[in-house]
C-alpha cells in the first residue's frame, strides 16, 4: 500500500518522540514529496557518494519503510545529508523535510525483503524540538551549528570508537560514555590519551592526526550534548548532616556516632561530617568493611576455615612451601590448641589479598599498590607457612597484626600473584589463564570482555581455523584484547604456584598472543619471569583502574553498582539518569585520582555526594530518571548482626542467660551461621552462593519477625535487669524509665510525670533504633504510644481478672534474666540472694517488649 | 539503531514511573492461580557430557584423528525402551556400585518409561555464564528470567517460597523473589516466629507474646509499612517498602512446610529435592532450582564426570521417588540440563573442554516419556530435525534452548503478558508432549 506519507510520518513521530531534540545543519535536506524521499548525498562504502531516492511504504503491521527505487551518484560538491553505516545497516538522515515543511532527524534500519532494498523507520525526532524538550539533557548530533561540520569525523568515530563508546557516545557494556567523562573537557589531555591508548588494544590504528580529530569530535559532541547534572541532582531532597552521620557511621564502622562526631557535625555541617568520616576511617571496623566490599568481587573468603577446613592451607604444597603445615607436629591426637592454630594460620592465608587492600588503605597509599605491591601481607602464623622469617611483629600473638613480607624467589605483584586470587580464579591447560585475564579486566579495569560486540561463530567451537583466537576475526575481536593479558599469567601455574618461564620445560603456548596489555607488548628485559609485575604497573596508570575502584566502592556503599551505559536505544530519562550519575562519579573519580588514589578520599566523596545522601524526590516528575537513586539497601545478615550488636549490645545467639557459654564456645551468631539464618537471610559463602539477596522473600520476612520478637524478649528485660543490679553502663534502650515507671498510679489514676517519661523514651527509641528525628507531636509517636498503652491495659486487665495470677505475671522463661550476660555469674543483693528478673507484675516490661518488637521489625531497622 | 530495550532497564523505567506497586502486587490478581502445577530444574553446573550416558558414541576413532568421542566400548551402548544409553563405564571412570540408583544401568532401566531425552541442542556458546543463561532462560541475552522464576511469577508470586533457588542461573527479572533454603533445618523457628520452643507441641511452644498482643504488634508493623510507603517519595525506597509489604503481607504458612519436611534433611541434590517437594505439597512453592556443580572437567574427565553423574542421577532418582510418594509425579515437570556439552574428544590432560551441543532430560507432568528427540552425528554436531515429526531432517531446524522454552512456556500456560514482555522468537516445536 503506497500513499503520501506526511501525515503518517507525523503519527510515527508522535509515537517515537522521546523529548530529545536532535539538530542538524541542513544545507542539503532530504526532501519528502509525493511519497518520494530524495537524499542529496549519502556516503556508502565501496560505492562512494550517492544520491538515492526512496518510496515510502507502510506495512499492514504499521511499520514504515523506505524502498529504494533509484540510486545515482551524488552531485559534485554536494554536502553529506545522511550517513549509512554498513556494519550496523543504519541510515541516519540528518534533515528530513516533510511535505508540510516540518523537519525531522530520522533513522532507518536496513530491512531487505527478498530482492527489494528497503529500510525500516526506527526513530524520528522533530528538529524543532531542539532546546525545548522537557528533558534537562539536550542532545544534539550530526552536523548542526551546535556540533559544527563533523560528519567526516563522525564516520571515523563510528568506525573506530562507536563499537565501545556507542554511536551517540553514551557508552556500552564494554566502554564508558564519552559524554561528561573525566578527560572530556581538555582537548590536549583527551588527544594525548586517545593517541596512546585508543582504540583499546589497537592504538596504532588511530595515529596522532586521528587522535586529534577524534578529540575534537568528542569535545564538540560534549558541547552539543549540554549535560546538566545539577538539575538532575536538584530534583532530590537530601538527608540532613546528622542523618548522614548516623548512616555513615553504621555503614562504615557498625556503630552509632560518637559524641565527638555528633558535635563536629552539628558545629560545622558538611565540613564537620567530613572530619567525622576521617575519624571513622581510622578504626579497624572500617578496614573490615573495606575488606567486605572487595570480597564481594574477589570472593577469596571462600577459603576461610568456617567455609572449608584448611581451605587456604591446602592451596599451598610441600614442594614450594615446605613448612606450609607448620602447626602440625604429626601427633596423632590433636589438641584444641592445634585446631585453633591451624584455623588462625588458614584464615591469615585466606585473607592475604584482603589484608593487602586494608593495609594500603590504612596507610593512605595509592590503591594501585594492591596490584603493584612487591610483598605479601602476613601475620606471624601465615609467615611460617610461607617460610618467611626475620619479620618484626609488635606482638607475634596478635593474629590481627599483618606486616609486609617477601617470599624468597617469587616476584610479587599484589593481588595478581596471590595464591588465593589465582586459585579462586583457576585456569586449565586449555583455558590458558583467560579466565584470570577476564577477571582482571572486570575488577581492575571495569571492562566486561564478554560484552564485546562480536558474533560468535555459528558453531561456537571453531575446528577449521588453525588458531581461531588469532585467525578467526569473530574470535580475535575479544581474544586479541584478552589473550595478551592471559599470557602475562604464564609465570603462575594452574594452582597459582610460581613457575618461572625460563625454567619452563615446554615454554608458553606458541599459538597464544604474546604478553602485553592495551596494544603494548611486554618488554622481556627484566620481566620475563615477572610479567604480572609488568601488567600491574600498566594497569596502575590506566585511567580505567580508578574507574574500577569507583565501581567497587559505589557498590559497597550504596548496595548497587553504578548505572550501566544505557546504549543507543535508551530513553531520554535513562540517558539523563546515566549521564547525571556519571558526571557525579567522574568528579568523585577525579578527586580520588588527584589525592593519589587514596581510597579514603573516594569513600568520603561518595558519602558526601547527593546520590548517597538522597532521601526523597522534590520533583515527582523526575521519578523515572531517579528510579534507582539512593543508597538505602536491605542489610545483609552480617550487617544486621553488627547493627544488633551496636544497638542492644549483644548478638542474636539465644537466651542471654546462656550467652556467655555461646560466646565462649565460639559458636557463630545465628545471622552468621550458615546452618541457621545466614544463607536463608541472603548471605553468601563466597563460593557456591556468591550473590547476596538484595530483596527480601517470604522466608526472610519470617526471619525479620522472629528476630524482632526474640531480640525484644532478650533486650528489654536485660536492660531492666542491669538497671536493677546497678549496671547502668549496660543500659541503652531505656534511659528515661525503669521497670516500674507506670502511667498509672496505684489507685489507677494517670501519673502524668511518668506518662511524660514514657513518651520521652518512646521518642528516644524511634531515634535510637530507627534514626528518626521526630517532633514531639509527630503522629508516629502517637501510634507507638497507643501500642504501649493498649498492651499494658490488656495485660493489667488480664492479670486483674485472672484467678491464676502467676500465669499472667511471669515473664516468658526465655526472656527472664538471672546471670550476667558476659560472665554467667549471679548478682547478689545485700542479703546475699541472687537477683533475678522473672516477674512482670504490672505488664510493663512486656509492653515495652511489644514496642521494641514493633520497632525492630521496621523497614528502617532492617534497611539502612 | 533503536535497540530493544534492555529488560532490566525497562523494569527500572516502570518502577521509576511509580508503578512499583503494580508489579508484584498486581501480578497476583492478574496471573494468580492456586499452585497446582510445579516445576523443578536440575542444573548440572559446569557443562555436562551427554555422550557419557544419554547421547553415547563409544570408542570409535574419529575420522579427523582426534581420537574417539568416548573411552568406553561401543558395546556397552544399550537401549531401555526407546532410550539409548551407555550402560557401562570406561576404565578411567569412578564406577558406582552396581546397586547404586545412580548407576546408568539402574537409572535408565527404572526411569525410561517416563523419561524424555532431548539431544542435539545447540547452545551457540561455550561460555559458562552465557550457556547457563541460555539453557535456563531461553535467551542468550541477559535480563530474562529463568523458566523457574517465570513459572512462579505466572502461578503464585505471592507465595513465600514461590521460587526456591539452590544456585545456578536464577535470574528473576524482579518478577518474583527467589528464596534460598539450602542447608538449613530452621524452618520451625520461622514457621512459629512468636514461639520460644517452636519444635514443641502447640500448647508448649511458649510464646514470647500473648496471642492477642502479638496480633496487635503484627497489625502495627503492617500499618507502619503502609504509612512509610505512602510518605516515601524516592522511587527506590517506595519499591523497597512495597517489596517488604508483599513478603509480609500474607500468612506465610511455613507451618505447613514444617509438617511436610522430614525430621532431618538429606545432603546435596536429595536434600534440595526434599525441601522442594515439601514446599510443593504444602502449596507454598511453584518452582525450584536444584543445583550441583563439578561438571567442568577439563582434566581427568571420565573419573570426575562419572562421579558427578552418579551423584546427579542418584539425586534425580530420589527426587522421583519423593514425587511418587507424594503423588506429585503428574503435577511436577522435571528438567535436567547443563551449561552446554563437552568436546567430542579428549585433550592432553584426559579432560574435555567446552562444546556448544548439549542434551536435556525431562520427566513428569506434560512429558511423554520413553522417547529420544533430536540427535547428533558421530562428531556430536547437532542434527537438524523436522519441527513437526521431530525426526532428523536435513531441511529441518537445529534445536536450541529457544525452542525448548517456547514449548515449556506453552506447556506451563505462561500468559502472553509475560511472554511478550520476555519474548523469545522461535516457532513452537512440541518436544515434550
Amino acid at each position: 500500500m503506497r500513499h503520501s506519507c506526511s501525515l503518517l510520518l507525523k503519527l510515527v513521530v508522535l509515537l517515537l518522540l522521546q523529548g530529545v531534540g536532535l539538530s542538524t545543519a541542513h544545507a542539503a535536506p532530504a526532501i519528502l514529496k509525493d511519497g518520494i524521499l530524495k537524499i542529496p548525498r549519502v556516503d556508502v562504502d565501496t560505492l562512494g557518494a550517492m544520491s538515492p531516492q526512496f518510496q515510502f511504504e507502510k506495512a499492514v503491521t504499521g511499520e514504515v519503510y523506505l524502498v529504494l527505487i533509484k540510486l545515482d551518484p551524488a552531485a559534485s560538491g554536494e554536502s553529506v545529508s545522511a550517513l549509512y553505516n554498513g556494519k550496523s545497516g543504519t541510515l541516519e538522515v540528518f534533515d528530513l523535510q516533510a511535505t508540510d515543511g516540518t523537519h525531522f532527524f530520522a533513522v532507518f534500519k536496513y530491512a531487505p525483503l527478498g530482492n527489494v532494498v528497503r529500510f525500516k523507520l526506527t526513530e524520528a525526532l522533530p528538529l524543532s524540538a531542539i532546546n525545548t524538550g522537557s528533558s534537562n539533557t539536550q542532545t544534539t548530533t550530526g552536523t548542526s551549528s551546535g556540533l559544527g561540520d563533523h560528519s567526516a569525523q563522525k564516520i571515523e568515530y563510528d568506525k573506530k570508537c562507536g563499537g565501545c563508546h556507542g554511536e551517540q557516545g553514551l557508552g556500552t557494556a564494554i566502554g564508558p560514555t564519552i559524554i561528561a567523562c573525566a578527560t572530556c573537557n581538555s582537548l590536549s589531555v583527551l588527544e594525548s590519551y586517545i593517541d596512546k591508548n585508543m582504540p583499546l588494544g589497537q592504538p596504532g590504528s588511530c595515529d596522532a592526526l586521528c587522535a586529534k580529530e577524534m578529540a575534537n569530535y568528542i569535545i564538540a559532541l560534549n558541547a552539543a550534548k549540554k549535560v546538566n547534572p545539577e538539575k538532575t541532582v536538584n530534583e532530590l531532597s537530601l538527608m540532613n548532616t546528622s542523618q548522614a552521620l548516623r548512616k555513615a557511621s553504621m555503614q562504615l564502622v557498625n556503630r552509632l556516632p560518637t559524641e565527638t562526631e555528633i558535635a563536629l557535625t552539628q558545629a560545622n555541617g558538611e565540613a564537620g561530617l567530613a572530619t567525622a568520616l576521617s575519624l571513622m576511617m581510622t578504626e579497624p571496623a572500617f578496614y573490615e568493611r573495606i575488606g567486605e566490599f572487595f570480597n564481594f568481587y574477589l570472593l577469596t573468603d571462600k577459603y576461610l576455615s568456617k567455609n572449608e577446613s584448611e581451605g587456604a592451607v591446602r592451596l599451598l604444597n610441600k614442594t614450594d612451601f615446605p613448612n606450609y603445615r607448620w602447626f602440625d607436629d604429626g601427633a596423632k591426637d590433636k589438641t584444641e590448641a592445634y585446631y585453633k592454630t591451624r584455623d588462625i594460620t588458614n584464615d591469615a592465608l585466606a585473607r592475604e589479598p584482603l589484608e593487602l587492600i586494608k593495609y594500603v588503605v590504612k596507610n593512605n597509599r595509592p590503591m594501585s599498590e594492591i596490584l603493584t605491591a612487591n610483598y605479601v601481607m602476613v601475620n606471624s602464623y601465615s609467615a611460617r607457612s610461607y617460610g618467611i622469617s626475620g619479620l618484626q611483629f609488635a606482638n607475634p600473638n596478635d593474629t590481627t597484626e599483618f606486616v609486609e613480607g617477601k617470599i624468597t624467589g617469587i616476584p610479587h605483584a599484589g593481588i595478581l600473584t596471590s595464591p588465593m586470587f589465582l586459585n579462586r580464579y583457576p585456569t586449565t591447560y586449555t583455558n590458558r589463564n583467560r579466565g584470570r585475564a577476564r577477571v582482571v579486566f572486570d575488577y581492575f579495569l571495569d571492562t566486561d570482555i564478554l560484552a564485546i560486540d562480536g558474533a560468535r561463530p555459528g558453531n561456537a567451537v571453531d575446528l577449521v581455523n588453525p588458531v581461531p583466537t588469532i585467525d578467526n576475526p569473530d574470535c580475535s575481536k575479544c581474544h586479541g584484547v584478552l589473550d595478551p593479558v592471559a599470557s602475562t599469567f604464564q609465570n603462575f601455574d594452574e594452582r597459582g604456584l610460581f613457575r618461572p618461564t625460563r625454567l619452563s620445560r615446554n615454554g608458553w603456548f606458541p599459538d597464544m598472543e604474546a604478553r602485553g596489555f592495551a596494544g603494548k607488548l611486554m618488554p622481556l628485559g627484566g620481566y620475563i619471569d615477572n610479567s604480572l609485575g609488568w601488567l600491574a604497573k600498566e594497569i596502575a596508570v590506566d585511567p580505567r583502574f580508578p574507574r574500577a575502584m569507583v565501581r567497587i566502592m559505589v557498590r559497597g556503599l550504596t548496595g548497587k553498582e553504578p548505572l550501566r551505559a544505557p546504549g543507543e536505544g535508551a530513553s531520554t530519562s535513562e540517558t539523563t539518569a546515566y549521564l547525571a550519575e556519571r558526571a557525579q562519579l567522574n568528579q568523585i573519580e577525579q578527586r580520588f585520582v588527584a589525592d593519589n588514589m587514596n581510597l579514603k578520599t573516594l569513600v568520603r566523596e561518595i558519602i558526601l555526594s547527593p546520590y548517597w545522601q538522597a532521601a526523597g524526590l522534590i520533583d515527582p516528575g523526575a521519578s523515572v530518571q531517579h528510579s534507582t537513586t539512593g543508597s538505602v539497601s536491605l542489610l545483609g545478615p552480617e550487617k544486621l548482626n553488627a547493627k544488633l550488636k551496636a544497638m542492644v549490645g549483644f548478638e542474636w545467639r539465644g537466651t542471654l542467660d546462656s550467652y556467655h557459654k555461646n560466646v565462649k564456645n565460639e559458636w557463630e551468631a545465628r545471622l552468621l551461621n550458615k546452618n541457621y539464618f545466614q544463607q536463608i537471610y541472603g548471605g553468601t559463602d563466597s563460593d557456591s552462593v556468591a550473590k547476596p539477596l538484595t530483596s527480601p522473600n517470604g522466608l526472610m520476612g519470617a526471619v525479620q519477625a522472629r528476630l524482632a520478637n526474640e531480640m525484644a524478649c532478650y533486650a528489654v528485660p536485660n536492660e531492666f535487669y542491669y538497671q536493677q543490679v546497678g549496671r547502668t553502663d549496660m543500659v541503652r534502650l531505656f534511659p528515661f524509665v525503669t521497670q516500674t515507671t507506670s502511667p498509672y498510679n496505684a489507685d489507677g489514676k494517670v501519673n502524668q510525670a511518668n506518662v511524660n517519661l514514657i513518651k520521652q523514651n518512646i521518642r528516644f527509641l524511634h531515634g535510637y533504633l530507627l534514626g528518626e528525628e521526630l517532633a514531639e507531636d509527630d503522629p508516629e509517636l502517637r501510634v507507638t504510644e497507643r501500642l504501649f498503652i493498649d498492651v499494658l491495659d490488656y495485660g493489667r486487665a488480664s492479670i486483674a481478672k485472672s484467678t491464676k495470677k502467676w500465669e499472667w505475671t511471669g515473664l516468658p522463661w526465655a526472656c527472664g534474666r538471672r546471670v550476667d550476660m558476659t560472665t554467667g555469674t549471679e548478682y547478689k543483693n545485700a542479703a546475699g540472694q541472687a537477683i533475678k528478673l522473672e516477674q512482670d507484675p504490672n505488664y510493663l516490661i512486656r509492653s515495652w517488649m511489644a514496642v521494641v518488637a514493633y520497632l525492630m521489625a521496621d523497614y528502617r531497622f532492617v534497611y539502612e | 539503531m533503536k535497540k530493544e530495550l534492555d529488560r532490566r532497564r525497562f523494569l527500572q523505567v516502570l518502577l521509576g514511573a511509580g508503578l512499583s506497586a503494580t508489579l508484584p502486587m498486581q501480578l497476583t490478581p492478574v496471573y494468580a492461580a492456586s499452585p497446582s502445577r510445579f516445576w523443578i530444574t536440575v542444573n548440572a553446573g559446569g557443562g555436562w557430557d551427554p555422550t557419557l550416558f544419554i547421547d553415547p558414541k563409544g570408542d570409535v576413532p574419529r575420522s579427523d584423528g582426534r581420537g574417539p568421542v568416548n573411552a568406553y566400548a561401543t558395546s556397552v551402548i544399550k537401549k531401555a525402551g526407546n532410550i539409548t544409553y551407555a550402560s557401562g563405564y570406561s576404565l578411567d571412570s569412578e564406577v558406582p556400585a552396581t546397586t547404586s540408583p545412580g548407576h546408568f544401568e539402574n537409572f535408565f532401566q527404572k526411569h525410561y518409561p517416563h523419561l524424555l531425552v532431548i539431544n542435539g541442542i545447540d547452545t551457540e556458546t561455550n561460555n559458562h555464564e552465557s550457556g547457563s543463561r541460555f539453557v535456563w532462560s531461553g535467551k542468550l541475552e541477559d535480563g530474562y528470567p529463568s523458566f523457574s522464576a517465570l513459572a512462579a511469577a505466572a502461578a503464585a508470586p505471592e507465595q513465600p517460597l514461590a521460587f526456591i533457588s539452590n544456585g545456578g542461573f536464577d535470574e528473576t527479572a524482579s518478577l518474583v523473589a527467589s528464596a534460598r533454603v539450602s542447608g538449613s533445618n530452621t524452618f520451625q523457628q520461622l514457621a512459629y516466629p512468636n514461639a520460644s520452643s517452636p519444635s514443641s507441641e502447640p500448647q508448649s511452644r511458649n510464646p514470647y507474646f500473648d496471642a492477642t498482643v502479638y496480633s496487635w504488634i503484627e497489625q502495627a508493623r503492617a500499618a507502619r509499612l503502609q504509612r512509610l510507603q505512602q510518605k516515601a517519595t524516592l522511587p527506590l525506597i517506595k519499591q523497597q517498602l512495597q517489596e517488604l509489604m508483599t513478603v509480609r503481607g500474607e500468612n506465610n504458612n511455613l507451618n505447613r512446610l514444617v509438617q511436610a519436611l522430614p525430621s532431618r534433611l538429606a545432603n546435596g541434590i536429595s536434600g534440595q529435592a526434599e525441601i522442594a517437594v515439601a514446599a510443593f505439597s504444602s502449596g507454598l512453592a511453584v518452582s525450584a532450582n536444584l543445583s550441583m556443580g563439578g561438571f567442568d572437567t577439563h582434566g581427568t574427565h571420565d573419573r570426575s564426570h562419572t562421579r558427578q553423574l552418579t551423584e546427579l542421577l542418584t539425586g534425580i532418582d530420589y527426587l522421583w521417588d519423593l514425587l511418587v510418594k507424594n503423588n506429585l509425579q503428574d503435577k511436577v515437570t522435571v528438567l535436567i540440563g547443563s551449561d552446554f556439552g563437552r568436546t567430542p574428544f579428549y585433550n592432553s590432560n584426559k579432560g574435555k573442554d567446552h562444546w556448544n551441543v548439549t542434551s536435556v532430560m525431562a520427566m513428569g507432568a506434560g512429558v511423554r516419556g520413553n522417547r529420544v528427540v533430536g540427535a547428533t552425528d558421530s562428531l556430536v554436531e547437532a542434527r537438524k530435525i523436522n519441527s513437526v515429526t521431530l525426526e532428523p531432517d536435513d531441511k529441518g531446524i537445529i534445536l536450541t534452548p529457544k525452542h525448548l522454552h517456547v514449548a515449556l512456556r506453552t506447556m506451563a500456560g505462561i500468559p502472553t503478558t509475560l511472554t511478550s514482555r520476555f519474548n523469545i522468537q522461535a516457532p513452537l516445536v512440541n518436544v515434550f508432549g
